[in-house]
């Protein structure tokens, strides 16, 4: 299937796929807390079942992983996608320690299908249960015998389910006969990421990337600044005490914009292109530039190479998810949003 | 053995699924013939409806969008056709807008009295002259304890349920010498579709403050109801039973 | 530099210190104002703030910046991010 089509899945019904590149851990403990928040550069001030979203830098402040946690009574889920090349529980074990802590990788056992779209939501509350439909963004909930984390990176409703192996076949093809009514179609790993990038959600897959900080890529809502030992906290905290010269910007125009490609204001360069995509529901070229802190701003018409484009505040989809009230609409009743 | 309301004609709004699903088995149970009210949802309807034969009972689907007089004209022909008239009326259908009130609009204010109260009033209305005809019938409108105990962001929903209460008790006066008695029923936080569909912490930090420690079901709020259809309510008139686990207390 | 994009830019500035500003006195975020990305989202993740928040952040707009934005659920929809708040303030056109 096309990406394109995909595309249109994601962002007007329902997408599947399995999410290999989703690593699900459990660490538990009498000192699960304190592991866990020792690790991880965002403040661990979880309520029973909610998640945080959070990253493990490098000691340069590079990013080695995207982190979700997600508590679960005084257990954590982790759920973490390491830098290609790089091994998700070999990172974990090393920033948590063995100490009076088990950490379970659930691969094994488990495997993590992800739903995505505005739509999601009802084929989900269909196949699992109607409690899916008031589960809040960021929590998780143990339903139907799947642990279901609501979540996702792309702007729309998305669910990232961690099932049973010997489930995965009935769940899956229970999901698939309920999803002909929402016309389901399937997903790739590189739709989520095209989706991720017009919805300004952070991906470690983005390699044009990986020689920033999260101060420079506009993540210090994943970092807590009363924290100080974390792996690469000295990075960040002379970062910070300097200002970073730097700042991830998006860029929008009419024509293909060109990785490289360098961007200039009024005949003067501010910085470059780090990676591209079309838009999704057809709306021209979003960009993603790393631009000169003073001038990384939305609102200026720019060159990006040989394009006119213009700077602007993202994310650059108004998903139909926004418009969605789970009382109100219905895509199988045809109760759209109007 | 016959039920309480054998060969009874019962009207449920809003019953594909929810609590008007537990309320129209319920009748089933008693033998009644149920008319299933929905607005869609024909299939879940349709899954109601055979839960009510399986239970005992019998009926129809009947499509019934409380918003729209047309659709009650309809449905109310179709059952005078098919019945002769209705012994009961179960006002239920209802939906749930909510949003902070700062930040609120007329559209779903709006919305939500027009299903919650308007729609329950001209249902009411389209079946009272048969019942007055007939000198017989009752008339059960659910409200919700949101009516009774404040619930942030809920303003709508509450106003449209106070409304029904209000409405319900005056309706009870002026019905009563022509033998149609009117009561409500006041469900509290029930385990069914509507309470699950909400936030999932909202919905946990008011069970907390419910003192019979837990959520209600549905089959408990359709005892009620039954009961407030039944001869054994035959001196009940205009009353609210608030069935909340002590949640209004 | 283009003396009307220098202007633009300074305007820009002010008011995102404006909005870090009430972010962080009106709303309680904890942070200092140059931790508050610029583009960082409010609502869910992001800075997470909650539904009560955006009344709090709707009435600060209006007073502070005279902002008046649309009623009911499209007022959310416009603020999205720091950024979109100020593309708002400001009249800039929206992402597509």
């Amino acid at each position: 299937m096309s990406l394109e089509l995909e595309l249109q899945t994601l962002r007007t019904r329902v997408g599947l796929v399995e999410n290999r590149h989703l690593e699900v851990f459990r660490v538990e403990g009498a000192r699960a807390f304190e592991a866990v928040d020792d690790a991880v550069p965002q403040r661990l001030f979880l309520q029973d079942a909610q998640i945080t979203q959070t990253l493990l830098l490098a000691d340069d402040a590079t990013i080695v992983a995207d982190l979700q946690i997600a508590r679960d009574d005084e257990a954590f889920f982790l759920l973490c996608e390491a830098r290609p090349g790089l091994s998700a529980e070999a990172l974990l074990r090393e920033r948590l320690g063995t100490n009076e802590v088990t950490v379970q990788p659930l691969s094994a056992t488990h495997a993590v299908w992800s739903v995505h779209g505005p739509w999601a939501w009802e084929l989900l509350g269909e196949a699992l249960g109607q409690e899916i439909v008031g589960q809040p963004y960021l929590s998780l909930q143990h339903v139907a015998g799947v642990t279901c984390f609501r979540g996702g990176k792309t702007g729309e409703f998305g669910y990232d389910l961690l099932v049973p192996r010997a489930e995965v076949e009935p769940t899956i093809t229970r999901l698939r006969e309920l999803g002909v009514r929402y016309e389901l179609g399937p997903l790739s790993l590189e739709a989520l990421d095209h989706a991720a990038l017009e919805n300004w959600f952070f991906s470690v897959r983005f390699d044009a990337l990986w020689p920033y900080t999260p101060v420079e890529l506009q993540l210090q809502w994943r970092l807590w600044h009363e924290k100080h030992a974390y792996r690469g906290a000295s990075a960040v905290a002379q970062q910070q005490a300097g200002g970073a010269a730097r700042r991830l910007t998006v860029l929008h125009a009419d024509a293909p914009m060109v990785a490289q490609a360098p961007v200039m204001l009024e005949g003067e360069r501010i910085g470059h292109v780090l990676r591209s995509a079309r838009h999704s529901l057809g709306k021209g070229h979003v960009a993603w530039a790393m631009l000169d802190a003073p001038v990384a701003m939305a609102g200026l018409r720019v060159q990006a190479g040989d394009v006119a484009a213009r700077t602007v505040s993202p994310p650059t989809v108004q998903n139909e998810s926004l418009g969605i009230d789970p009382n109100k609409h219905s895509f199988r009743y045809g109760r759209r949003v109007g | 053995m016959s039920g309480r309301f054998a060969d009874r004609t019962v009207v449920v709004s809003g019953a594909s699924r929810g609590l008007g699903r537990d309320f129209a088995v319920a009748f089933g149970r008693e033998q009644a013939w149920v008319a299933v009210g929905f607005r869609e949802r024909v299939e879940q309807a349709e899954q109601t409806l055979a839960l009510v034969r399986q239970a005992g009972g019998d009926g129809v689907v009947l499509p019934l969008d409380v918003t729209r007089a047309a659709s009650v004209n309809a449905a109310v022909a179709e059952l005078q056709a098919a019945r002769g008239g209705v012994d009961v009326l179960v006002n239920n259908a209802a939906v749930v807008r909510d949003e902070l009130f700062a930040l609120s609009s007329d559209e779903a204010f709006l919305e939500t009295l027009e299903t919650n109260l308007t729609g329950a009033v001209r249902l009411a209305r389209a079946l009272v002259r048969p019942m007055v005809a007939k000198r017989g019938g009752a008339i059960i409108n659910v409200a919700s304890v949101s009516a009774l105990r404040a619930s942030p962001g809920q303003s709508s929903y509450a106003a449209a349920k106070g409304g029904l209460l209000s409405f319900s008790h005056t309706l009870a006066a002026e019905l009563a010498p022509s033998g149609v008695r009117v009561n409500a029923v006041v469900p509290g936080l029930i385990a069914t579709g509507m309470t699950m569909r909400v936030d999932a912490r909202l919905r946990e930090s008011r069970t907390k403050c419910i003192p019979a420690g837990r959520m209600g079901t549905g089959d408990e709020v359709a005892e009620v109801v039954l009961f407030l259809a039944s001869d054994a309510a035959r001196y009940v008139y205009g009353q609210a039973l608030v069935v909340d686990g002590g949640l209004s207390l | 530099m283009n003396p009307q994009t220098s202007a633009y830019l300074e305007r820009r500035r002010q008011v995102l210190a404006e909005v870090r500003d009430i972010l962080i006195t009106r709303l309680k975020v904890e942070r200092a104002p140059e931790h508050i990305d610029p583009d960082a989202f409010l609502f869910g993740t992001g800075l997470g703030l909650d539904s009560v928040d955006a009344v709090e952040l709707v009435v600060a707009l209006e007073q502070r910046l005279g902002l008046k934005l649309p009623e009911g659920a499209r007022t959310l929809r416009s603020l999205r991010t720091v950024g979109t708040v100020i593309d708002q303030v400001l009249g800039v056109e929206e992402a597509p």
